[in-house]
């Protein structure tokens, strides 16, 4: 009898270990970065000032293209990264170091969108926002309207108009269409980093898509003629 | 296969995830539908220049900003930060009972303490002073310096809430009269913080021990001796006592 109750409180106890074991065995095997995430563990700086010059360029790319704001973007990612650092013990290693980081930097930006929201009382502009012209023509209000100009258009101009439309999109959509089309993560590796089942990563990156096409229609008109 | 079929499909179509039989399907309609064909080639292109937007460049020095950061973060914090910093988890319904009790105790002993001795609450004078100064002195200060009281620059006058005892003379007095009489104020205990002199009036305003009254009474009796007491409200331990003296 007494047997049975030390085994009722122990082998939990052991199953859970033991799955945590496994986990981290797993991770260790896919993550690139597990040695030098153990050091970090260990409290290793300079360890850690590896993964920080291995991933602040991608991370603010991300975290620029969700904020639309360099200064937004370098807090986000400093901040993600102490954060990283204060909790680097805690972290498993259920997910690689890289999609962890990212789910961080995410947050930290969508932090950063929402503080500087409410500083400037300003809402999302819908992609519904046109402006009608004297000839009735409707057309985006920051849209360059005809096509010779289209031709002209530098690549800058051009990567700033993707930019603005991209940072009009719903921020609930566009953290999905910066991690898929811009960061290239898979819809599983998405799902991880937002916490969303894969069949809402793919009907958001739809409408993020769909909006996004949208809006870049109404500033270059026919999308072939900007292509790359 | 209609166009309302493929829509949901679209998604895996382009990223190219779908699987082989529902990709020819796709194919199939694309085929047959311009709108779209014109569609999913308006996604692609969208993606094209989503893809190939240029890299934004980090701040100069950008890791080491982070680092520092992140070095500052990990040094140990003094322990009374930890202390106070460390957060401790309480029932919401035990920390809204000890807020109501300090609010109480706190509430409490500024009732008794304001009833205990009236804070000094200044009202404005109509005439314009010359002399003007409050909070003087104290026994400890010694005699009180007049000219160095009208060199305070202090230019707005202040008395105190209703006297406990007021006395009123209409007299023509001195500087050094007014002078010992302040100094008599101080030396059985007083505290002088207000006073005015001007063309029209001299008004004192001191709190003194009550059992220190009946002196104060009688030492004016023998400086003023038509002065006469308005108000003798008598009062706690301490009483605010006014002496106003108009100059005739």
């Amino acid at each position: 009898m007494k047997r049975a109750s030390v085994a009722a409180f122990v082998l939990p106890v052991v199953i859970t270990m033991l799955t945590k074991l496994q986990k981290q065995k797993n991770a260790s095997f896919s993550d690139p970065d597990a040695k030098v995430l153990a050091a970090c563990r260990k409290g290793d700086m300079d360890a850690f000032e590896i993964l920080v010059k291995k991933y602040q360029k991608q991370m603010f790319q991300t975290a620029f293209r969700i904020t639309n704001n360099k200064e937004d973007a370098r807090d986000a990612v400093q901040d993600a990264f102490v954060s990283a650092f204060k909790s680097i013990k805690k972290f498993e290693g259920s997910s690689i170091f890289k999609t962890w980081i990212t789910t961080i930097v995410m947050n930290m930006s969508k932090n950063q969108v929402s503080k500087r929201m409410s500083k400037l009382n300003r809402n999302t502009v819908s992609f519904d926002d046109y402006k009608e012209t004297d000839d009735g023509e409707i057309k985006l209000n920051f849209a360059v309207d005809n096509v010779s100009a289209h031709q002209k258009m530098e690549r800058k101009q051009i990567c700033e108009q993707v930019q603005w439309c991209i940072s009009r999109i719903d921020l609930a959509f566009r953290d999905v269409l910066v991690l898929r089309d811009i960061q290239g993560f898979a819809y599983a590796e998405i799902a991880s980093i937002l916490k969303i089942p894969v069949g809402t990563v793919k009907s958001k990156l739809s409408r993020a898509r769909d909006g996004l096409k949208s809006c870049l229609a109404n500033a270059f008109g026919e999308l072939s003629r900007v292509m790359p | 296969m209609l166009c309302h079929d493929i829509q949901s499909q679209l998604t895996d179509y382009i990223d190219g995830t779908l699987d082989e039989s529902s990709q020819q399907q796709v194919d199939a309609h694309l085929a047959a539908c311009d709108e779209c064909r014109r569609y999913v080639s308006d996604i692609q292109a969208t993606i094209a220049l989503t893809r190939d937007l240029d890299e934004v460049e980090p701040p100069p020095f950008f890791t080491e900003r982070i680092m520092a950061q992140v070095r500052q973060s990990a040094r140990p914090r003094n322990w009374i930060f930890q202390i106070f910093l460390t957060p401790v988890r309480v029932p919401a319904g035990v920390l809204t009972a000890v807020c109501l009790i300090i609010v109480t105790l706190a509430g409490n002993t500024w009732y008794l303490q304001s009833k205990k001795t009236a804070p000094v609450q200044m009202v404005s004078e109509n005439t314009s002073p010359d002399i003007i100064f409050r909070d003087i002195g104290s026994p400890a200060s010694g005699p009180v310096d007049l000219e160095l009281l009208a060199n305070s620059g202090v230019t707005e006058i202040k008395t105190g809430k209703q006297p406990n005892l007021e006395i009123r003379a209409t007299v023509v007095i001195s500087d050094s009269e007014i002078s010992a009489i302040l100094n008599t104020l101080l030396t059985i205990g007083g505290h002088i913080d207000g006073i005015v002199s001007n063309a029209e009036k001299y008004r004192i305003s001191a709190i003194i021990y009550n059992d220190k009254k009946k002196n104060l009474i009688s030492y004016i009796r023998q400086v003023l001796p038509d002065a006469r007491i308005v108000e003798d409200l008598g009062g706690p331990k301490k009483i605010r006592v006014s002496i106003l003296i108009l100059k005739k």
